[in-house]
């Protein structure tokens, strides 16, 4: 047999795929271990919430509802009580709209701007400027919840009995001053890894700060301001404990809304009104995930190469 | 006054001090090159003539004009950088006129300027691309342009063809050359590549340690190196270096080593010869292979190994003890173990003092 006779004969092209790879079993059953264990909880929370209370009694906690019903999420949304009012989750929502929405804007807003300026303009200082900001990363910061509580009561207009605490400004601000640490982090780090030629170019080219920041950086840095978003949006929408504390009473968000009705018992526990708050509080966050994963897979890694 | 000159310039990162009482002077037109290994303090010069870090003493003058304190866009310069640094979301015409965007030109004066730039560089068909849309060799024509556009008194380049291929990289080091023909303007450069050096330059800077070494026209830092430094640094394969003394023998001044005598009666002595330990350069194109003449230094060792280049061919052989490069013309019949004699060419050698390492 000649030589190029057995080169045809042996195996050529492409590598056959094996259809039971035992390193792809071992993937796809890890994740579906992992998403059972999200999943079957997120099941029962949506049939919970279709059922009424009559059928929930019957305990079948995995079947589906019989008699499928959307009143629970009417319900929910808008009479059910917290021990004071009934007006539902609604104006919960509203409130948190109203406190989520200004917090990410100005905490994103002036953390960029902080990562910028110690990225990029490195002045006496900046680099304990930022040494500080990253402790704040590792404090727990129920410790300054007090300190912070007295300040922000001591926080007046002169002259009045107007003062920061228990309104939604003082939240807000809250969640501003708690982004700083890692909205900075996340944002001095992209920047770093900016390559520093083009920020030299820019300079020579007569570009000073708010230019360079606006027409080189802030046109390159789309994937990181998706994550800080992200995570400020997921973050204050879901809070709890600030809410409580620095929003006062008439600006409670969903959260604090969620906690009250599903903890004042009137008679019977009514689970599927319970069950379908719990799902419209946690559907904002799961929305932007769902919307933005992708986005937010690729900052992430962005952020991550280089500080 | 020179067009650009710097005066006892010092930088220093935290404590270590990367340049220190360095003196420069750039001719008006004159294509000035720094070259160096990496770490010598090259970079940094000339980021310090940009305005681009903090300089802790010394003065910058560019077309007669302080500008040590001055910010970057203020002193008129052009730069070019290793990685091109073009604004990734803008489009090739949009990089070239941001500059002058940014100063508030008028409309007309920045479309005229970029139009004459790109049909220099022959970029007019990539003026709506964005950086990303072009390859290596033109988005650095690119920067090229973007720098052209700023109405600059000395143009800045930092190892601008690092990046490319060695094709692309031959290919735009001829356009560069052209284009300083061509404009007239004053240009340094920044290179660790010597022939890039040796081919661009008027006068070629070489610096170690963040001390210029030599400054001179680039045939003199080859045939006449200051210094030891110098000598070793530029030239490939590099220079033959030959240990012995300086002394004097019946016919004049003679260079003695273990494997013979030197005669150095035509060596251009820049001082009159004193004695002591010394060593002796020879670049590997000036030395013949054949028999010594009399009045000529020579010696004879086997070969080691051959490489015919087409060309020209390189010899390794010994002298003694040392390591003997030859470079010789053209396809020799020289077989590795042959036994070969050559001559040294004395009038175009080098010779250092031992210990200074300084040109005797």
């Amino acid at each position: 047999m000649s030589m190029s006779a057995t080169l045809a004969s042996g195996p050529s092209g492409p590598k056959p795929k094996r259809a039971f790879d035992p390193v792809r079993i071992g993937i796809y059953a890890v994740l579906v271990v992992a998403s059972m264990y999200f999943l079957v909880p997120l099941y029962v929370m949506v049939v919970t919430s279709l059922k009424d209370v009559a059928e929930i009694r019957l305990g079948n906690v995995f079947s589906l509802p019989a008699h499928p019903t959307f009143d629970p999420w009417i319900k929910a949304w808008s009479t059910a009580c917290t021990g004071l009012y009934c007006e539902g989750l609604s104006p919960g929502f509203w409130k948190s709209v109203y406190i989520t929405i200004p917090s990410v804007v100005i905490s994103v807003i002036v953390g960029s701007l902080n990562g910028y300026s110690l990225a990029n303009w490195r002045f006496k200082g900046s680099e304990t400027l930022f040494t500080i900001l990253l402790i704040g990363n590792f404090l727990p910061y129920q410790v300054l919840i007090y300190p912070l509580a007295r300040l922000t009561s001591n926080m007046c207009l002169p002259g009045t009995d107007l003062c920061l605490y228990s309104t939604i400004y003082c939240v807000i601000f809250i969640h501003t001053v708690f982004g700083m640490p890692l909205l900075t982090l996340l944002f001095r780090n992209y920047f770093a890894s900016l390559p520093n030629e083009l920020f030299k170019a820019a300079r020579i080219d007569g570009a000073g700060f708010w230019r360079i920041f606006f027409q080189i950086m802030l046109p390159m840095s789309l994937p990181i301001f998706v994550v800080a978003i992200i995570l400020q949006v997921t973050g204050i929408w879901n809070d709890f404990l600030f809410g409580v504390i620095f929003a006062g009473q008439p600006n409670y968000p969903m959260t604090v809304q969620l906690n009250n009705i599903v903890n004042s018992i009137q008679g019977v526990r009514e689970y599927n009104v319970d069950m379908a708050a719990t799902i419209l509080t946690a559907a904002v966050p799961l929305i932007v995930y769902f919307v933005s994963g992708r986005l937010f897979v690729r900052g992430i890694a962005a952020g991550a190469v280089k500080g | 006054m020179a067009h650009v000159s710097v005066r006892d310039l010092e930088v220093k990162f935290g404590a270590l001090r990367v340049l220190q009482h360095l003196n420069l002077d750039v001719g008006k037109g004159e294509f000035l090159v720094l070259l160096g290994s990496s770490g010598c303090g090259k970079s940094t010069l000339l980021n310090a003539i940009a305005g681009l870090l903090e300089i802790s003493a010394g003065q910058i003058y560019i077309a007669g004009d302080n500008v040590t304190w001055k910010e970057p866009a203020e002193r008129h310069i052009g730069m070019v950088f290793q990685s091109y640094a073009l604004y990734p979301r803008m489009t090739v015409e949009g990089n070239m006129s941001f500059g002058l965007r940014t100063q508030g030109a008028p409309a007309d004066e920045i479309q005229k300027r970029v139009a004459s730039a790109a049909e220099l560089l022959h970029l007019e068909p990539l003026l709506k691309r964005k950086p990303s849309e072009l390859s290596g060799g033109q988005r650095q024509r690119v920067a090229i342009g973007r720098a052209l556009c700023r109405d600059a008194e000395v143009y800045l380049f930092d190892e601008p063809l690092s990046n490319l291929d060695a094709k692309l990289r031959a290919e735009l080091r001829v356009e560069l050359k052209k284009l300083h023909i061509r404009l007239g303007s004053t240009m340094i450069y920044v290179t660790h590549d010597q022939v890039e050096a040796m081919t661009l330059a008027d006068r070629i800077a070489i610096m170690n340690a963040g001390v210029i070494q030599q400054l001179a026209p680039p045939a003199e830092v080859y045939g006449k190196p200051k210094n030891l430094f110098v000598a070793g640094f530029i030239g490939s394969p590099s220079m033959n270096m030959i240990e012995g003394s300086v002394a004097k023998g019946s016919n004049g001044p003679e260079f003695r080593t273990a494997n013979g005598t030197v005669p150095l009666a035509r060596y251009p002595f820049i001082a009159p010869p004193q004695e002591g330990a010394a060593i002796l350069g020879v670049r590997p194109e000036h030395i013949e292979i054949g028999q010594t003449q009399p009045g000529q230094g020579g010696g004879s060792g086997q070969v080691v190994v051959v490489e015919a280049m087409g060309p020209e061919t390189i010899v390794y052989t010994r002298f003694g003890d040392t390591p003997l490069t030859i470079r010789a013309e053209g396809d020799l019949s020289v077989k590795i173990d042959d036994s070969i004699s050559y001559a040294f060419d004395v009038a175009k050698a080098s010779l250092f003092g031992k210990a200074s390492g300084e040109r005797l």
